[in-house]
């Protein structure tokens, strides 16, 4: 069977190198696919640069070179690991778990996001983050605590207040309370400036934090109506109100874990932003 | 959407390739100074036969080879073989015959192993004559 040309002059002689090297891929690839889950940092072409370099440092017998490099490489593979988006993420967000308490309101969300609409219409940005179980208290930089039950009159007289600063956030938890406004994500300096540059700054941090926390940011943009969505470190830009709206709504019964809304979007295991 | 979940299926699969890549030729580098056993049939020769004398012999013999995986690499099958001097055989006939490791033709750096058949079993016959002048 293994009496083959090919597979000698590649120096395969037995079924035993071909589970070896089946292993040794399959942890290249593994290690591939976690590295490319950074979505700030090129790692996978970093990763596969650098095994180019010590591939090429035997291939032209430049042994010192090559010695150190292979003895080098666990404390390599730990630099990547220590510098992938995820690590940094588990080491500057400290979360805490909220207690789950009782539904303030049931119909919470749509109060909340037809005020949104509503201030849309007026020409306001607006933008909402809703917190799952996952604490974000010592994230933000909140002016105030309002913790009340989310009603349509309090947020259409925080909306039209002149102290309502559209670059902020409103800041309201899955359970129907409204937190506070004027909200914002607390700056990483050290994550801001590796940062992408194509999207905003409130959009990197928001990727950053809902990555590890489940929360979900969106923000209305008052000219094109159309939402700018963040959860599970993931972006979705521009999308119709309609859709966004669902996609929320499911999203949020996901979390809270009750039905609210659609009976039959409780079926669907899967989140909303998986892709 | 679907635009993305081709990209996603690109890029996975292009991370399979370059896995599959980078995995073996890391093998190669880790494994290239491993001993290595290998078992491969080479051809049985006979030289300096006469003209009119057939010899009916075994084909091949199967011999185990231990070297270094990089040198097993680039040895070259077609040139190994095992030869046998055939002017001891003067008379038709059967004859038994002993294969030496001595016969067998192997590069210095490649180590013989075993071999088998150890004793071969050869006919003389006479060569039909053919109608070609």
């Amino acid at each position: 069977m293994w009496d083959y040309e090919i597979f000698y002059r590649l120096a395969i002689f037995s079924i035993n190198d071909g589970i070896e090297i089946i292993a040794i891929a399959s942890l290249f690839y593994s290690f591939s696919i976690w590295l490319k889950q950074d979505q700030q940092k090129p790692l996978v072409l970093y990763f596969y640069g650098l095994a180019t370099m010590m591939l090429l440092t035997d291939l032209v017998n430049l042994p010192t070179l090559s010695n150190s490099f292979f003895a080098l490489s666990p404390a390599i593979i730990m630099l990547f690991i220590l510098v992938h988006q995820k690590s940094l993420q588990k080491n500057f967000v400290a979360l805490k778990n909220i207690q789950p308490s009782e539904l303030i309101n049931s119909n919470w969300l749509d109060i909340l996001l037809r005020a949104c609409l509503i201030s849309t219409n007026q020409k306001q940005k607006v933008a909402c983050l809703i917190e799952g179980k996952d604490a974000l208290s010592e994230l933000l930089n909140s002016p105030f605590i309002l913790r009340t039950k989310i009603q349509a009159s309090l947020l259409e007289a925080l909306l039209n207040s002149t102290n309502y600063d559209q670059q902020k956030m409103i800041w309201v938890s899955n359970t129907g309370l409204l937190l506070s406004i004027n909200v914002d994500w607390k700056s990483l300096d050290s994550q801001a400036n590796s940062q992408s540059q194509t999207i905003d700054e409130w959009q990197q941090i928001s990727l950053l934090y809902t990555a590890q926390a489940d929360a979900i940011v969106f923000r209305i943009a008052p000219q094109e109506r159309t939402f700018d969505i963040i959860a599970e470190g993931k972006l979705l830009e521009g999308l119709p109100i309609d859709q966004a709206i669902k996609l929320i709504q499911s999203y949020c019964l996901k979390k809270t874990g009750q039905d609210l809304y659609d009976k039959s979007n409780s079926k669907k295991s899967r989140s909303p932003f998986y892709t | 959407m679907i635009n993305q979940t081709q990209k996603n299926h690109a890029h996975r699969f292009i991370l399979k390739l370059a896995a599959i890549i980078f995995g073996y030729f890391f093998w190669l580098i880790l494994a290239q100074k491993q001993a290595v056993t290998i078992t491969k049939n080479i051809p049985l020769i006979f030289y300096l036969a006469a003209d009119e004398y057939q010899i009916e012999a075994p084909e091949k013999v199967a011999v185990t080879l231990q070297g270094l995986r990089h040198q097993l690499q680039k040895l070259n099958f077609d040139q190994l073989g095992v030869q046998i001097d055939a002017t001891k055989l003067k008379n038709l006939g059967d004859y038994t015959i002993q294969i030496l490791p001595e016969q067998i033709i192997i590069p210095n750096h490649v180590k013989l192993v075993s071999y088998t058949p150890v004793v071969a079993k050869v006919e003389l016959t006479k060569k039909e004559a053919t109608d070609n002048p």
